[in-house]
């Protein structure tokens, strides 16, 4: 076979190569950019998701002349800790335009355990609720790793939430009980809450009101699996009243049905802080999650933002979490 | 086909690079890191599965990780190995939940440590530096 020169015609195979090599990589640089069109996109349907409660809570203000309580406490014997009760998804549904489903569970005329207990208040509560979850999580419908107990002792998964209220940068201390001064300084939502906007006397720009959490690890293969799941949070029900009892299986001053529904400063968002991320925010959005201020503006939160874990409100994310603490917010 | 080779895997490198996410492309506000790693024993004894927490004294995010049971234990910040450097506080614990089958909590394992290891009265601390080893032995003691 006679072999022409390379100058004449046609390419060799080394120049076919270095060409397919050179769009390989403009194709390469091309699908990062795809996937972060789709998550920029999922990760506005989820400030919007935010900017929607927002206005519910700010609908249900000029009605009740109140926020909504973080959860309504029953005060449950000892068999019944886990029970389901309402939660402050509940109080804004009308607002949310889901007045059928709230008429559905009968909120407000019944119990939470005894609501569930019915058929048609166990239907309705299992119907998966779009905007109360971010698009961007991968958590299932319903809450299987928080499940109320029904009046019939039957425990029931039910609608997943990704937004939990703002408790306040301690961990989940009742606030009627216990007189430290660092027990006073707190967040907005807490069992029987009935915050005003004039109680935010650091202005409603500078605290937050709602926050998000995923359903698994924040942080995937570095956590230690099972025990870094956040969990998200429930749209109707908690699982139990707000704060532990000695006789509950939820025992300890930190936990109890309360971190169903709301977020507390403990944890750094996305923490990889084990089991206490199912008490605090995190998100799949890239570096950080979503907040909605009580103002009604939804703010996106770096995950490196300035955040001092003790006791007293002494950091940025304390200032912003704490409604009352007279602390000055610069630029964030 | 000997020459092809440096060329193809050129293209594969480029491509692995740009692919890679996770910890490279977390957002510039980052603080510097470097690895840290370490053993916690309680009276000579290797600690499982406890909780370790270090805390900058300048009040920015921390870093944190949990004990093998050797007590060893490797920090980890967001989705990155590794801690801020500078001066931190550490608290070690070993509460945590116990999780049922679905994944909801169940109870709570006891605390094993004594108090002046962990929480905010914590006496315990650690300085994170650029080019220093980083590894942090923590021998408690029980000092009742």
């Amino acid at each position: 076979m006679k072999r022409e020169s390379a100058g004449k015609a046609g390419f060799t195979l080394i120049e076919l190569l270095v060409v397919i090599a050179i769009i390989a990589i403009l194709v390469a640089l091309l699908l990062p950019a795809v996937q972060q069109a789709r998550e920029a996109a999922r990760r506005s349907s989820c400030k919007n998701n935010l900017k929607q409660i927002g206005l519910a809570m700010h609908n249900y203000h000029d009605t009740h002349r109140t926020f909504p309580p973080g959860l309504v406490g029953q005060n449950l014997d000892a068999n019944g800790r886990r029970n389901a009760n309402w939660s402050w998804g509940a109080m804004i549904a009308p607002y949310l335009e889901l007045s059928t489903v709230y008429d559905a569970l009968q909120v407000g005329r019944l119990r939470g355990d005894d609501s569930l207990a019915t058929p048609e208040g166990l239907a309705a509560a299992q119907t998966p609720i779009p905007m109360w979850r971010c698009p961007s999580d991968t958590a299932p419908e319903l809450n299987e790793r928080k499940r109320p107990v029904d009046a019939g002792g039957t425990a029931r998964a039910t609608a997943l939430a990704n937004y939990v209220v703002n408790h306040g940068s301690n961990w989940f201390y009742a606030r009627d009980v216990g007189s430290n001064p660092w027990q006073q300084i707190q967040g907005p939502f807490w069992q029987n809450s009935s915050t005003k906007i004039r109680d935010f006397t650091d202005g409603t720009t500078n605290t937050i009101l709602v926050g998000e959490r995923i359903y698994d690890d924040p942080n995937g293969p570095l956590g230690d699996g099972a025990n870094e799941y956040g969990r998200a949070g429930l749209v109707w029900f908690t699982q139990g009243d707000g704060y532990a009892q000695s006789n509950s299986p939820h025992y300890t001053v930190n936990w109890a049905g309360i971190a169903d529904v709301a977020f507390c400063g403990r944890q750094y968002i996305n923490g990889t802080d084990g089991w206490e991320n199912s008490m605090g925010t995190s998100s799949r959005h890239q570096g950080g999650a979503q907040f909605l201020l009580a103002d009604g503006s939804v703010r996106f939160l770096s995950e490196n933002i300035q955040h001092n874990r003790s006791r007293v409100s002494d950091s940025l994310y304390d200032y912003l979490l704490n409604e009352s603490d007279g602390q000055v917010i610069g630029e964030y | 086909m000997f020459r092809l080779r440096p060329c193809c895997g050129l293209a594969l490198l480029a491509t692995a690079a740009l692919l890679v996410a996770g910890c490279s492309s977390a957002p510039d506000d980052r603080p510097e890191l470097a690895e840290v790693t370490g053993v916690v024993t309680l009276d000579g004894k290797p600690v499982p599965k406890a909780s370790v927490a270090f805390s900058p004294t300048n009040g920015m995010r921390g870093a944190s990780g949990q004990t093998n049971e050797a007590g060893e234990f490797e920090l980890s910040y967001a989705a990155c190995m590794g801690a801020p450097l500078g001066e931190h506080t550490v608290e070690i614990s070993t509460r945590r939940e116990i999780q049922d089958e679905f994944g909801g909590v169940a109870g709570m394992e006891p605390e094993t440590i004594p108090a002046q290891y962990r929480g905010n009265d914590t006496t315990l601390t650690a300085t994170v530096t650029a080019d220093g080893e980083n590894h942090f032995v923590f021998d408690l003691t029980d000092g009742e």
